[in-house]
């Protein structure tokens, strides 16, 4: 199943499948290790649709709602 | 000779940067503290090194103004060898920037830096196969404890000898194809023409050429063979290679323990106690600075209490010398007695708290609160360092992506009391009025810094990019790095302010002893009396453009004495402070700004702060007459 990075609950694991937005916004993904084909894993997110946490290869970062928006993601179980 | 170090915001740059030059650059736990080179000077085998200290970078694919001034730096000025740094546990992902570098052309070196924390993770690293892929010097560090540093110095120096530049690894074949058409036929007068061809493929504006019908083929071809964007394709073509790379050197030998900080991070970052700890967080750190500060500041000030009247003694009271002499002393009292209590402990506080890697917490948490303004998570840094200091506040704010968005963080960062109005404001009101009152100024600011945000967002009408922001380990901050941080900023203020309130303070009171000052003080009633102060008060705001805590020291001096309640009323201690903790930024922070954002946005940022201050000092003003008056 295909949803956004967003509308995915603490604790799952996905597979990114594309990276919407601009070039800035992929690139600084990219600079985290976050590529199509990676798997990632919702750590939490904050409160008042704040960011998300998110786990790649070891890398923790936050990525605020509008950008998750734009990561396409499926499901790994 | 010229060493050069790179690598990913946290890989550990600046502190051998320190360790080797002896120079002290700021080091954080938070991504983009250096964000302007940093030079310093070593000595290797009697040979005199320069070593400079990039901004960390996560690609050469420039996203914000610190990665754009490390990527124009490796590009445009002289560099002897490249010494770029890995968080060795975070090695896969670092690759791609070292692959990037080696299309550079330039002598280098790998760095496998917090070796100890890859450990830990059960990670383990065959350095010799990896230098034989990369074709550099492996050297593994951990530069906190200073291991592996001198042998790190003596590869670099071999590097640069020998000229040991590596070799760019070669993409897939087809990808390999069309950068060879680029560079074979585009007249490429920059060098390194690989990583040229490559920029002008991935559209990167910062590499503008007319473009050519051969260019744009190659593009085409490109995109259309892959269905992607080019950056994207030579983005993921580097993925691949570093991830090969990778599982060729990387021995994962047990998986990684549940960290202490995925459980400390569920409290930190928990949507109650998250808050309640960050509310705790901010109000220890004020009311212990408060306290350690009010309890050192007594007796100092009573040590130069005893002194003035043994001045009298020595000058002749009423001359000319004894006023000079008493100024002096006054400003001398000042630094000692009411900057340092405060401003010493405070410096140490902030810099624990930077050390830990809790800012980056505090982001995640205030993120959604920062878009209510208009700017996003990241700016959080910004104005948590404006608490210490505005300049390196203002300079922080390249670690955004967007103008707009650091426009704005760089004049809501200069409203953030910094370390020396905290003093006014803990001194002052704080000192005279109780700490609920220090407080409520404190509480007033951040109102303030949130309706000046949506103004100056209604100003600037552009949508933040959002937020993308690496979240460190917690490190327990080392003493050491503690210390020379917090001595690397009390050293600005005994160097350049110190001297300043000492003359500062016998000016004035040259200037009482012939009358002088009444005439300024007349003139600047333009301020004073539609607030409501005494007029003696107005010379204080002139030295406060100097520095902020003169106003307080020559608030004293202005008076005439150290019992403020006793001259001025509650109500005209609160206008003073608000008033002073709002209006123009001193000079060095004016300075700053006009670096970072130009001179016309600069002025901006002066009248809109003194328009603040004016009005909320008038409201201040009237609001306490009417509470007094019920």
């Amino acid at each position: 199943m295909r949803l956004t990075l967003d509308q995915v609950s603490p604790g799952k694991r996905v597979k990114v499948v594309s990276i919407g937005g601009g070039r800035g916004c992929r690139q600084q993904l990219f600079g985290l290790g976050v590529y199509p084909g990676e798997v990632l894993t919702v750590l939490r997110s904050a409160p008042f649709a704040g960011p998300i946490m998110v786990e790649a290869n070891g890398t923790t970062f936050m990525i605020g709602r509008g950008m998750a928006q734009r990561v396409v993601v499926e499901e790994v179980d | 000779m010229r060493v050069v170090l790179v690598g990913q915001p946290n890989s550990g740059k600046s502190t051998i940067f320190n360790y080797l030059s002896g120079y002290r650059a700021i080091t954080s736990n938070f991504p983009g503290t250096t964000v302007k080179y940093t030079v310093g000077k070593l000595y290797v085998d009697g040979l005199e090194c320069e070593c400079v200290d990039l901004p960390g970078t996560y690609s050469l694919t420039s996203a914000d103004a610190a990665e754009r001034e490390a990527r124009r730096f490796l590009l445009e000025e002289r560099v002897d060898v490249i010494v770029n740094v890995v968080d060795a546990s975070l090695l896969g992902r670092s690759l791609e920037l070292t692959l990037e570098l080696l299309e550079l052309e330039k002598p280098m070196v790998l760095v496998l830096n917090m070796i100890d924390e890859a450990e830990r993770k059960g990670i383990k690293i065959d350095e010799g196969k990896l230098s034989e892929i990369l074709g550099i010097p492996v050297a593994k560090t951990i530069a906190y404890t200073g291991q592996g540093l001198t042998e790190m110095v003596h590869e670099a120096l071999r590097a640069w000898r020998e000229e040991i530049k590596g070799r760019p690894i070669p993409f897939s074949r087809d990808v390999e194809r069309v950068i060879a058409e680029v560079t074979e036929r585009e007249e490429i007068r920059r060098l390194p023409a690989r990583f040229v061809a490559l920029k002008l493929l991935e559209k990167d504006p910062d590499f503008p050429i007319p473009s050519s019908p051969h260019l744009e083929e190659a593009r085409r071809k490109l995109e259309e063979s892959h269905g992607r964007p080019a950056d994207v394709v030579l983005s993921s073509e580097r993925h691949a290679l570093a991830m090969n790379i990778y599982e060729e050197v990387v021995q994962v030998i047990r998986s990684p323990r549940v960290s202490l900080r995925d459980r400390l991070d569920d409290w930190v970052m928990h949507p109650l106690w998250g808050y309640l700890i960050l509310v705790a967080v901010f109000c220890a750190l004020f009311f212990g600075v408060f306290k350690v500060g009010s309890y050192l500041e007594e007796p100092l000030i009573g040590v130069f209490d005893r002194l003035s009247p043994l001045l009298s003694r020595v000058f002749s009271s009423g001359g000319v010398a004894y006023s000079l002499a008493k100024g002096a002393l006054d400003g001398i009292a000042g630094g000692v007695g009411i900057v340092l209590p405060y401003l010493v402990p405070f410096l140490l506080a902030l810099a624990a708290l930077e050390d830990s890697g809790y800012l980056p917490r505090v982001a995640f948490l205030l993120d959604s609160f920062m878009h209510r303004i208009g700017l996003h998570g990241k700016s959080v840094v910004p104005f948590l360092l404006g608490y210490g200091c505005s300049v390196p506040a203002v300079m922080a704010t390249r670690i955004l992506e967007s103008e707009r968005d650091r426009i704005i963080t760089a004049i809501l960062a200069t409203l953030i009391p910094c370390s020396a109005r905290t003093v006014i404001i803990l001194g002052l009101v704080s000192y005279y009025l109780g700490p609920l009152y220090a407080i409520g100024v404190y509480v007033l600011n951040l109102l303030v810094v949130g309706v000046a945000g949506m103004i100056l967002s209604m100003i600037y009408p552009e949508i933040t990019p959002g937020l993308i922001l690496e979240v460190p380990r917690y490190h327990p901050p080392s003493l050491r790095s503690i210390v020379i941080k917090s001595w690397y900023r009390l050293k600005e203020f005994i160097i350049v302010a110190w001297p300043l309130l000492i003359g500062g303070s016998a000016l004035l009171a040259l200037l009482q002893h012939f009358g002088f000052e009444r005439v300024l003080n007349r003139a600047l009633a333009l301020v004073t009396y539609p607030l409501g102060l005494p007029q003696e008060v107005g010379t204080t705001l002139i030295f406060g453009i100097l520095r902020k805590e003169l106003s307080l020291i020559m608030l004293f001096e202005a008076l005439g004495t150290k019992d403020v309640l006793g001259v001025m009323s509650v109500g005209q201690i609160l206008t003073f402070t608000i008033f002073v903790v709002f209006y123009i930024p001193c000079l060095a922070t004016a300075a700053a700004l006009w670096r970072e954002i130009g001179g016309r946005r600069t002025l901006f940022a002066l009248l809109f702060t003194f328009a603040i201050a004016f009005v909320l000092a008038s409201i201040t003003r009237m609001a306490w007459g009417l509470w007094v008056k019920v």
